[in-house]
């Protein structure tokens, strides 16, 4: 093998690695990320059934429900609509009627939404941004600006 | 007064390094030596007052004083004193000036320890390093400063937020951001090689200890964040591919590039570049992570500061920096020569795969991170990049590298030869297959690509072990314990490092294997979890000092014989709704019984997550294997030279390095 | 003073550190030096690798050739850039001058801008004086040891529900009241004072929460003006200005003169000052000519201000008013500084209602400490 065919199949064997690496990723972003959406979203019929998606907004007052076996029901809305949400499992120590939530799974053949899994808020301050985003779109809520009512 | 003290420490610091900044430069460029001392000089300086700065914030905090908005509303009088003291960190603009505090550490570090630098580089390194300072000083100043006061004092502070009440969050952001931070002055010595046009092997002897500084502490910052996550959050992960672990992720990734990288520089002379390259990379990627923590522009479950003004401010920051940087190294890359050759199969060769696979590791990584806020910029749609496609992408990596290990430490430099390694290793190769078929028959089924990493991880343990037996038992046993005191520290360190890595990959692999049950118990009811089985004797309501908590009581059995009592629960503070899982955990060699409950509706049952986690703090050991290796390593100051293995016949025909 | 005192001993100590190698120059390490000593180290190790038996003598000599090249060539180079070292005296000077006076002249009036150096520390140990706040934290203390063995004390949590409110435990607050509500049922004002607390919590947000116990208050009691206050300020923070203008002009329409009612002007003068809510009423505020009205200079604005006034007066006496017009008027005889004509436009309006009216217009003359002309 001469020096140049030698660094050729170096070059190659980098280049492989890359391209695969790249298609790798390419592949990655197509199939496996998960779309963000708000109730509203779905009632419009932005979702088909059996695709994952995640579905945020607040939990519906009086909603939850919980039955044996770990069972939860609960309602997601974004002020104008709400879907009705199963989920088996612990929910998040933050989990709370009307606050911020998102959910990942995805809705079967009759519009109802099986989560796989439940986030909830981390700490006291934190609204998970999609939701508040949705929220805004639905016009329930509002970042603080200056001129908010000052503190009684 | 002591408040306001600190305030004009931290002004002074940013004035100072206006003049750090320069006159170090200046002397570099004119050889003017009483100039670059100015540097060493003005750095200490600057690590004096921003201590001072620092010092009096936490002083704010511990006697409560509310009069400095930031204690108000991130302290309380009735917090235990320990995390007084850790709230100072605890929030967005004490963290800020913490990072500022790490930086100017380290600038003092380089002053201190730079008796053995030549001026030029000593100079233009601290004028980067101030202007690093300088940046950051006025983001803290002008977008968070924590000195800000309140007109008439509020009685009570805001914040008791128990799930950042614990020891592990009080150590763990320090620790990350003297990893980040430490890679701030390895991006300087950069920048000052390329400034004063020195890059050689020397410029990486003295870059080596910086370097191992900020990986040491950055592996440990980011393990101890995994461990946090792990015991607090209850939901038994180590890692969730969140944006905060992954911004520390690829720093990480790129800096052990950089580690392996400067041994070829240090060595060889060669991947100068590539070297260079890597320093700024690592640097960006830390200015990367601080932007998306600090910004709130992620969704993540940590960001605890949201606000667009500093993101734009830090966004300025790292544009300046990565676009300085890069344009001096477009400027003065060509002007380096190309280092030693050396053959594709050999020491070099192996360090380069490392690097070639470990640097698209961290595009992965940076590109799932990154593309969410992309696409939402661009079509405004939101999407989220969870475990699946960090698992498609980094794998597939990572697997290749880790069979690589074994086989790169082993090969000559400038030319190797793989048959005669993989001869060397016919013993490890076989003892791990052997180890492998024993886990597999003892496990039984299960995912064939967990057996095949547990086998990979058992083969660069044993390999690492075996390369130090080698070494030690060459010239037969007398005389062994002496050689193996002998050997020179860094090539332990090299093997013992590799063994964490391999310790790690046993760890992760066995998650597959773990139990789960997810179940909803009354007392008296038993659930299988592998071999061991769990019932609850009973649920108890309990009170402490500032909270109630539901505590469960169960008892664990192997087999009948009972191995251990556990008292998860779950903590909901008086005064505030939330509630914090406290976990039960056995552990059982390296192995842990794990239960998380959920809340109690009634008493009568209770919800829980349980696992049987096999091996699972190897996952923890291995990362603290690797950093006690980089101390081992940071100790051993002895030059590395390389010394090429003459061919028997006439030399062949060699590769370029670049 | 100490501060200043403070000030002065950092900025000259941080330049004396700074300045101290322009004193006493150090010895230079040029490059060179130091590549030849890197290099010299390096060989030492190539011997003890030899003599350890760890390389052979014909890899020391690849190794050593290697590096003398390099050696040479950086010796090459820096022969070239080698250059005088003259002048050194004259940059220390500078350097020295521009920190000294640098230093101060750039870093006290920067910190004169952010800081606040009149204001003392006031750790928590030093404000607590008896009678006061310490007391009431100890109560408290007590109240919240009792709460927590007994978590169905209504009156407990009424009582310890307004004394976080005072020390600004806001999210506390809003537990207490929410327990209240939990265990004594809902009342308009128990669901008000909730809502303010969630409100106070979240930095002025009225979150979802809040705004359902306003509504419920509202539902239960329509006249109740702190939950018809910040219902209005929800209706803003949805981003529907001018729904909540509507409902604060409706709310302080039909409050008594009072800090109740001067609250809901302030927020309405919030607006006016943005230009977005209509001045206050002087003239007729939904016409036309109220907007180009605010645009004339002042003189003229004044004038014409009255011109509207005046023709408002000539039509309520001609064809008679509403009370809220009557009221209108008075308000703006007395803002124009004409208080005899607003007496006279009272009694006026006292005549043209009758009884159905006189305690509204008493009010309002109270208010604008007006004495009724007689007729």
């Amino acid at each position: 093998m001469t020096r140049k065919q030698k660094r050729l199949m170096i070059l190659g064997g980098f280049g492989l690695v890359l391209v695969s690496a790249l298609a790798m990723i390419l592949v990655g972003l197509r199939d496996q990320i998960v779309f963000f959406r708000s109730p509203s979203e779905v009632m419009a019929g932005k979702v088909k059934p059996g695709e994952a998606f995640r579905l945020g907004g607040l939990v519906e007052k009086g909603s939850v429900l919980r039955e044996p076996n770990q069972m939860v029901r609960f309602r997601v809305t974004d002020g104008s609509n709400a879907i009705a949400v199963t989920y088996r499992g612990l929910l998040p120590d933050l989990f709370r009627e009307g606050q911020g939530v998102v959910t990942e799974g995805r809705l079967d053949a009759s519009g109802a939404f099986t989560a796989s899994t439940v986030l909830a808020r981390h700490d006291e301050n934190y609204m998970p941004r999609e939701v508040a985003d949705a929220l805004k779109q639905q016009g329930h809520w509002q970042p603080g600006k200056g001129d908010g009512p000052p503190k009684p | 007064m002591i408040v306001e003290i600190g305030h004009y420490a931290l002004v002074l610091a940013l004035v100072l390094t206006l003049f750090q900044a320069t006159f170090p430069l200046w002397g570099a460029i004119r050889r003017d030596a009483a100039l670059v001392a100015l540097g060493p000089y003005a750095a200490i300086a600057q690590f004096l007052l921003i201590s001072v700065s620092f010092a009096a914030l936490t002083y704010a905090y511990l006697v409560s004083d509310f009069s400095v908005s930031n204690v108000y509303e991130n302290s309380h009088t009735l917090k235990p004193l320990i995390y007084k003291w850790s709230g100072v960190w605890g929030n967005h603009e004490g963290s800020m000036l913490l990072w500022v505090l790490i930086l100017a550490l380290f600038g003092a570090g380089v002053a201190v320890f730079s008796r053995n630098l030549p001026n030029d580089l000593l100079g233009a390194t601290l004028a980067v390093q101030a202007m690093i300072a300088a940046a950051f000083l006025a983001f803290v100043l002008f977008a968070s400063n924590p000195f800000l006061r309140l007109g008439p004092a509020p009685f009570e502070g805001r914040d008791l937020n128990p799930i950042l009440q614990d020891p592990g969050l009080a150590i763990h952001p320090p620790l990350l951001y003297l990893g980040y931070v430490g890679y701030s002055i390895v991006f300087s010595f950069a920048a000052g090689a390329l400034i004063v046009g020195r890059i050689d092997a020397a410029f990486a002897r003295m870059l080596r200890p910086w370097n191992l500084v900020a990986w040491i502490t950055l592996t440990l910052g980011i393990a101890m964040g995994s461990y946090w996550a792990y015991y607090e959050l209850g939901w038994g992960g180590y890692w969730f591919w969140d944006p905060v672990e992954n911004a520390s992720l690829m720093p990480w990734l790129t800096g052990t590039a950089l580690l392996h990288s400067a041994i070829v520089m240090e060595k060889r002379e060669a991947l100068k570049i590539w070297t260079i390259l890597l320093a700024i990379i690592t640097f960006s990627l830390s200015l990367l992570g601080t932007f998306l923590v600090r910004s709130g522009v992620l969704t993540s479950v940590h960001a605890f500061a949201v606000d667009p003004e500093r993101g734009l401010f830090i966004l300025i920051i790292l544009i300046a920096f990565i676009g300085g940087s890069f344009t001096l190294f477009a400027f003065r890359a060509r002007a380096m020569e190309s280092g030693g050759l050396f053959a594709p199969v050999s020491r070099e060769g192996a360090l380069v795969l490392n690097n070639l696979f470990l640097a698209v590791a961290a595009l992965a990584v940076l590109v799932g991170t990154l593309y969410p806020l992309a696409l939402e910029g661009v079509t405004g749609q939101k999407i989220s990049v969870g475990p699946p496609f960090f698992n498609l992408t980094i794998v597939p990596l990572m697997l290749p590298l880790f069979v690589a290990i074994p086989f790169g430490q082993r090969l000559a430099w400038k030319r190797g030869d793989l048959l005669g390694v993989a001869q060397r290793m016919v013993f490890a190769m076989g003892l791990s297959l052997l180890a492998t078929l024993v886990v597999a028959y003892h496990i039984g089924r299960g995912p064939a690509l967990a057996i095949i990493a547990i086998g990979l991880g058992i083969f660069i343990l044993l390999a690492s072990l075996d390369e130090i037996r080698e070494r030690v038992m060459r010239g037969g046993t007398a005389g062994a314990l002496h050689r193996l005191i002998g050997l020179p520290r860094t090539f332990l360190a090299t093997a013992l490092a590799h063994a964490g890595v391999g310790i790690m990959v046993i760890g992760i692999a066995f998650t597959a294997f773990e139990k789960e049950a997810i179940v909803s118990m009354k007392p008296g009811e038993t659930v299988k979890l592998g071999e061991y089985s769990l019932t609850l004797r009973g649920i108890a309501p309990y009170s402490g000092p500032n909270y109630t908590s539901t505590v469960a009581h169960f008892v664990v059995h192997d087999g009948t014989r009972q191995v251990a009592e556990l008292r998860p629960a779950k903590r909901v503070y008086i005064g505030r709704q939330m509630p914090t899982s406290e976990v039960g955990r056995h552990r059982v060699g390296f192995s842990e019984v794990y239960v998380a409950i959920g809340e109690t509706s009634d008493g009568n049952h209770v919800d829980l997550r349980a696992y049987w986690k096999p091996f699972v703090t190897l996952i923890w050991i291995g990362p603290v294997l690797m950093a006690l290796a980089g101390l081992l390593s940071l100790s051993d100051r002895r030059l590395r030279v390389g010394a090429p293995r003459v061919a028997a016949r006439r030399p062949e025909r060699l590769e370029p390095a670049e | 003073m100490t501060l200043w005192l403070g000030i002065v001993v950092l900025t000259f100590g941080a330049a004396a550190l700074a300045l101290r190698p322009l004193l006493r120059p150090p010895k230079d390490k040029s490059s060179l030096d130091h590549a030849i000593h890197f290099y010299e180290a390096r060989r030492l190790e190539l011997d003890r690798q030899v003599s350890a038996g760890l390389i052979s003598e014909s890899e020391r000599t690849a190794s050593e050739a290697e590096q003398a090249r390099r050696l040479l060539a950086l010796a090459r180079q820096q022969q070239v850039e080698e250059e005088q070292k003259a002048g050194s005296a004259r940059r220390s000077k500078i350097a020295a001058l521009l920190l000294l006076v640098g230093l101060p002249v750039l870093s006290i009036p920067l910190y004169l801008r952010t800081g606040t150096p009149d204001m003392p520390d006031q750790p928590i140990a030093s404000r607590v004086t008896p009678g006061s706040d310490a007391e009431m934290q100890k109560a408290l203390q007590r109240i919240e040891l009792h709460l927590a063995s007994n978590p169905n004390d209504a009156r407990g949590f009424e009582v310890i529900a307004p004394a976080y409110m005072r020390l600004g435990r806001y999210q506390d607050a809003a537990f207490a009241f929410r327990r209240v509500i939990a265990i004594s049922g809902e009342t308009p004002d128990r669901l008000a004072n909730l809502g303010e607390a969630l409100i106070a919590s979240q930095n002025g947000i009225v979150n979802a929460e809040a705004r359902e116990a306003f509504q419920k208050a509202v539902a239960l009691d329509p006249d109740l003006g702190k939950a018809r206050f910040y219902l209005a300020i929800a209706t803003e923070q949805d981003g529907d200005i001018p729904g909540a203008i509507r409902k604060l002009s409706e709310l302080s329409a039909s409050l008594p003169e009072g800090p109740g009612k001067m609250r809901v002007e302030s927020e309405l003068d919030r607006f006016r000052a943005e230009g977005k809510a209509p001045p206050r009423p002087t003239g007729d505020p939904q016409s036309e000519a109220g907007k180009a009205l605010s645009e004339l200079p002042p003189d003229e604005r004044a004038r014409a201000i009255e011109g509207m006034v005046d023709g408002l007066a000539a039509r309520l006496a001609q064809q008679g008013g509403s009370l809220d017009e009557w009221q209108r008027l008075i308000q703006a005889r007395v803002v124009l500084n004409q208080r005899e004509k607003a007496a006279e436009s009272l009694a006026k309006a006292r005549k043209a209602l009758g009884e159905s009216a006189a305690v509204e217009l008493d009010r309002l003359a109270a208010a604008l400490d007006l004495k009724a002309a007689n007729p």
